[in-house]
This record gives C-alpha cells, sequence and structure tokens, in this order.
C-alpha cells in the first residue's frame, strides 16, 4: 500500500514536470517566433596551396602544352630570331609561396635526341631568379625565384624568350649530282624539334627552410635570401 | 601478478619505439609542369625557269621551298654575253649577279635578260651550236635576334662562301 503510494506520489511530480516543460517549450517557441536571434556560425576552413605556369599571360594546365602560339600556323621558325616567350608563376593558393622552377630544353626526332646539342636551343632568362648551378646541367636549368610569391600574385618572368642557334644555317653537308649540275644541302637540325619543358615548384613560406629541405632536398637559403 | 608484469614490458616497449620514432613534419607543397616543341624546316629548294629568246634568254629564279632565302646567278658561254638586269639585280664584278632582296617562299626573281652581244649575222654558221650555261645559287637566310636578316646584304660576296656562311644549295644548268 505504502509502495502504490509513492508511486503515485512519482508519477505526479513527473505530470508536473511534463506540464511545465511543456509551458516553458511553448513560450520559448513563441519567442523563438516573435524576436530575432543571432546566428553563430562556425566557419572551419583549411589552407591551400596551388600555383599555375603562366605563357605569355595565358595559365597553362598541368601537362599542357607549350609553345603552341610561337609562331603563326604556317609559318616556319626563323633561325636566330628569338622569340618572345614569357614564362611566370602565379600563385593560385591561399598560402604564400617559394618557388623554383626547372627548364629542360631538348631536341627529339621521334623520340629524345641525347646526341644533339641542347645548346643550340637558346633561351633568355629573366631577372629575379638565381641559377642553381650545381644542379643546371646543357638540357637543364634549375631557378630559384628569390622572392616570396604572395597569395595572388605572378613572379616575374623565368623566361623571356626562345630561339634557335643561327650556326644551324651552317651546319650542312652538301653532295653534288653525278653530272655536278645539282648541288644538294642538307642541314643538319632540319625537321628536327626544339622542345621546351618547364617544372615548377613551390613551398609554403612558413618554415620555409625546413620544407625546402624536405620537400627540395637542397638548402634553399643560399638561393633566396632571409629564406 | 605474471599477467600484469607482461601487459607493463608491452607498455614499455611501445612507449620506448615511439620515443625512437622521429616526429613526422609535413609542408605544404605544389606542382605543376608543362612541355611542347616546334620542328624545324630548314630545307629550301629552288628552280629556274628559261625563256629562250633568238640570242638570249630570260631567266627567273623559283622559291619553292618553305623557308626565304637569297640568289645570285652566273652566266657562262663561249660567246660574249651581255646581261641585261630588271630590277633588283646587283653585279657584283666577279662573274655573279646578286638579287639584292629576299625572295620568300613561294615567290620569285625579277627577270634576268643574258643574250649573245656580239654575234654578227657574217658569223652565223648553220647548224652551230652556241651553250650559254647559268648557274644559280640559293642561299637560307638566317636572322639575328631581332628577326632582321643576317647578313643584311646579300651582295656581298663574301657570305657566299662555305667558310663564311655555308647555308646555301646551288644548282647549274
Amino acid at each position: 500500500m505504502k509502495g502504490r503510494k509513492r508511486s503515485s506520489v512519482f508519477t505526479g511530480a513527473l505530470l508536473v514536470l511534463a506540464i511545465a516543460a511543456l509551458l516553458f517549450g511553448g513560450i520559448g517557441s513563441a519567442r523563438a517566433v516573435l524576436t530575432p536571434s543571432d546566428e553563430y556560425i562556425a566557419d572551419i576552413g583549411t589552407k591551400d596551396i596551388a600555383l599555375v605556369l603562366n605563357e605569355n599571360g595565358d595559365a597553362v594546365e598541368e601537362g599542357g602544352e607549350l609553345l603552341s602560339g610561337l609562331i603563326a600556323e604556317g609559318d616556319s621558325v626563323k633561325i636566330g630570331q628569338m622569340y618572345d616567350e614569357s614564362l611566370t608563376v602565379k600563385n593560385t593558393g591561399t598560402i604564400d609561396q617559394y618557388v623554383r622552377v626547372s627548364v629542360y630544353k631538348y631536341w627529339t626526332e621521334e623520340g629524345k635526341r641525347t646526341d644533339l646539342d641542347p645548346a643550340l636551343i637558346k633561351l633568355k632568362f629573366g631577372k629575379g631568379w638565381v641559377e642553381d648551378k650545381s644542379a643546371s646541367t646543357p638540357e637543364r636549368t634549375v631557378l630559384y625565384c628569390t622572392k616570396k610569391v604572395a597569395v595572388g600574385k605572378e613572379t616575374a618572368p623565368f623566361v623571356t624568350n626562345i630561339g634557335v642557334d643561327p650556326s644551324l644555317g651552317t651546319m650542312v653537308e652538301q653532295t653534288t649530282s653525278e653530272d655536278g649540275k645539282t648541288i644538294t644541302t642538307t642541314f643538319k637540325y632540319d625537321d628536327l624539334k626544339f622542345n621546351l619543358e618547364v617544372s615548377v615548384d613551390g613551398i609554403q613560406d612558413h618554415n620555409a627552410a625546413d620544407a625546402a629541405k624536405s620537400a627540395w632536398g637542397v638548402d634553399a637559403s643560399q638561393f633566396i635570401p632571409g629564406l | 601478478m605474471k599477467k600484469n608484469k607482461l601487459l607493463l614490458t608491452a607498455l614499455a616497449v611501445i612507449l620506448a619505439m615511439g620515443v625512437m620514432v622521429a616526429p613526422a613534419l609535413a609542408y605544404f607543397t605544389a606542382h605543376t609542369e608543362a612541355a611542347g616543341g616546334i620542328a624545324l624546316d630548314l630545307g629550301h629548294q629552288t628552280t629556274i625557269d628559261e625563256e629562250f629568246y633568238d640570242w638570249g634568254k630570260i631567266i627567273s629564279v623559283n622559291n619553292e621551298g618553305p623557308e626565304s632565302c637569297y640568289v645570285r646567278v652566273q652566266a657562262f658561254s663561249s660567246e660574249r654575253l651581255e646581261v641585261k638586269a630588271s630590277g633588283a639585280w646587283t653585279d657584283g664584278g666577279d662573274g655573279w649577279w646578286y638579287y639584292n632582296d629576299i625572295v620568300d617562299a613561294g615567290e620569285s626573281t625579277t627577270p634576268l635578260d643574258v643574250a649573245i652581244s656580239d654575234k654578227s649575222e657574217k658569223e652565223l654558221v648553220d647548224g652551230q651550236i652556241v651553250d650559254v650555261a647559268i648557274v644559280y645559287e640559293s642561299m637560307k637566310v638566317v636572322y639575328d635576334e631581332n628577326g632582321k636578316p643576317d647578313p643584311a646584304d646579300p651582295t656581298d660576296a663574301s657570305i657566299w662562301t662555305t667558310k663564311g656562311n655555308p647555308a646555301y644549295e646551288g644548282s647549274g644548268e
């Protein structure tokens, strides 16, 4: 009997609590409707590092083609002329970066012709970049941008011009026909393709010296002042 | 008790291994690359046109290749010859007639009139053949960094030697 009484008291208390909860809940809802509430949004973003190679002001997508607009369609390359070829790097990420580029030049026929001289492909390099001579070869030039590239900013051009050496015009082999009437001149580099390849690397500006050592395996402070 | 000892040992080993592992650091890096190339077309091909008349012929040289070229012409004969140039031809004084302008791809020189000058009617022998041989040479135009022809003057005989600039091909007729 005593237990039953206790149970009913408990039930009653619960009922009172439930009603109170309903009442306050109702009032709360009403207040929410009647008064504007402040919104608090937690925006959690991650830092993003990204860069793009620009050729003559146009972005070149990853794995894209270079030199496609160097000469007009139907024209051929003029031996000795240095053509405008402006290559820059733009920071398209959300953190500042340090940048290095590796520029390759080489000859191809059906495949790569390593027996032909890359020095006959002429490049003019721009200011604001320092060459790592220990990493450079006749085929490859490694350049470090001496300044940090801020978000949304673009480097100075690391290549400004490209052409082929005028001495290509003198690298000939001449044969005379049996009747002596025809002299045929064969150019050593005729029909060969000169190629330009660029690889661009960027690292974060925070702890950049360690990042360069880790990612690039070099003490980049020798090329980038204040790194 | 024994079980506890074993657990403690395992824990100690794991902690020791954890201490030995160097802190792994990750850095933000970015990379992109691109490549491309252009084929050279260095060859050039020239042909000669000859139009015969009574005692001479009018010649012109055609550039049939894809590249611009310079041209010079020489005439040989057992008879005395007279060359009448129309347009941009210069007598080099060395037996060669130099075409002053660049002959662009698909274009031709202005005519060069080569005639036998001192053959009188009396000297004519029926059936006699008089040969007038024409030799011509063409040389590929090379440019300086700014895209201007270098050498700019094709009438300079020194550039027509193999040592001076062997980028030429010639054919005789």
